[in-house]
């Protein structure tokens, strides 16, 4: 089983950046380059890219940092994973 | 990165140039407030007007505003029907919430001054290697690297990222008497920081005390590096604390950052070497500016 994260509410984003900035502290690292999780604007609405490359990650800490609970943690078997 | 330097971008709108200088001996001015003035008062007869932020912006919650200085400008105040700073006679002290101090950061700048006036509407691109001006807002807004960029753009006034603006739409007048018709910010650079989990405990730590901020969480867009989406950042602040300021904290978040011994360990976490003594030293190097700047 692999845990892997899903924006299931992506509509209640507010482009905090909370998410993008853990992932990054994860890898060691502060910035924007080679985030495995981007935060698109479009206008006041926002959309949330991942890369899954994410899920090697503390991936329920990223949730937990999340202020409006866009997120949630699913247990997968490793062949959804690859489908 | 460079703890000590500050880094400063220069674009002149005059004549479409721009060069970066390194200033090892501006560190003693923290950041924000205390390092905009700074270069308000290098550039005094240029009529600059200066982008700052400090050294956490970017990578500690809830520091996540830009200061915007200019000297004072009395056409401004009767044109916009405001008075500017009332409490700061020689100056126009803005401060913008949004994306555009984490760009900042990002792309390894501590301000962008602007000087001069372009002849034409002119839409400008910052990113970490160059100025790009371009003539047409549709040329330039087309260059935005999605989820790394800040966009400050005139709808029916000038917004940052769609959303943020200052006090009086103040900075509408501010880029409209120059022809500046946009700026745009393209940040993709990332930097390791040694002691990364000492770091990120102190900011877990910090993350953690959103209790004592002076507002209410809520659902609005948000500013980059604060998780509150709070109704107060739209509109961003002008005058108010100055170690907070030259952080450029938010000034909701006084009680945290206004305490030299936390703005000691954050700055320590990060490498950068200053005393308590500097840090408390700050007011007063920040009040002598101003005095300085109201009699030029
Ligand atoms: S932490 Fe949550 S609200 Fe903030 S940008 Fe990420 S998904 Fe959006």
């Amino acid at each position: 089983m692999t845990k892997i994260l899903k924006p299931v509410f992506p509509e209640k984003c507010i482009g905090c950046e909370m998410c993008v900035m853990d992932s990054q502290r994860q890898l060691g690292k502060v910035g924007l380059e080679g985030a495995f999780i981007r935060v698109f604007r479009e206008g006041t609405k926002f959309s949330i890219v991942l890369d899954p490359q994410v899920n090697t990650l503390d991936v329920e800490k990223i949730r937990d940092i999340c202020p409006q609970g866009v997120y949630e943690v699913r247990e997968v078997d490793d062949y959804e994973l690859l489908e | 990165m460079n703890f000590s330097n500050r880094k400063v971008l220069y674009i002149n709108l005059s004549d479409k140039t721009f060069n970066v200088k390194t200033y090892p001996d501006l560190h003693a001015y923290l950041g924000g407030l205390a390092l905009g003035l700074k270069l308000l008062q290098m550039h005094a007869d240029e009529d600059p007007l200066i982008f700052s932020i400090g050294p956490l912006n970017g990578l500690f919650p809830y520091v996540s505003k830009t200061c915007v200085l200019t000297g004072s400008n009395l056409d401004l105040a009767t044109e916009s029907n405001s008075i500017i700073n009332p409490g700061r006679k020689g100056l126009t002290e803005l401060y913008l919430g949004g994306s555009l101090s984490s760009r900042l950061r990002f792309i390894g700048l501590d301000a962008v001054v602007i000087l001069g006036k372009s002849k034409t509407p002119v839409f400008t691109e910052i990113t970490s290697g160059a100025v790009n001006f371009y003539d047409s807002f549709e040329e330039f807004s087309g260059k935005s690297l999605p989820g790394r960029s800040s966009l400050l753009s005139f709808k029916e006034h000038l917004l940052l990222d769609d959303y943020f603006h200052t006090k009086d739409h103040l900075l509408s007048f501010l880029f409209a008497k120059r022809n500046l018709g946009g700026l745009l910010i393209n940040a993709d650079s990332s930097f390791d920081i040694e002691g990364i989990s000492r770091y990120g405990k102190l900011y877990l730590k910090l993350f953690n005390e959103a209790q004592k901020l002076k507002i209410s969480p809520a659902d609005n867009p948000s500013c980059v590096g604060c998780p509150m989406g709070c109704d107060k950042s739209q509109v961003g602040e002008t005058s108010g604390n100055v170690l907070v300021h030259s952080l450029v904290a938010c000034t909701y978040a006084e009680e945290i950052y206004s305490d030299p011994g936390v703005v000691f360990s954050c700055l320590n976490a990060l490498g950068y070497v200053y005393t308590h003594e500097e840090l408390e030293n700050i007011p007063n190097l920040v009040k002598s500016l101003m005095e300085d700047l109201e009699n030029l």
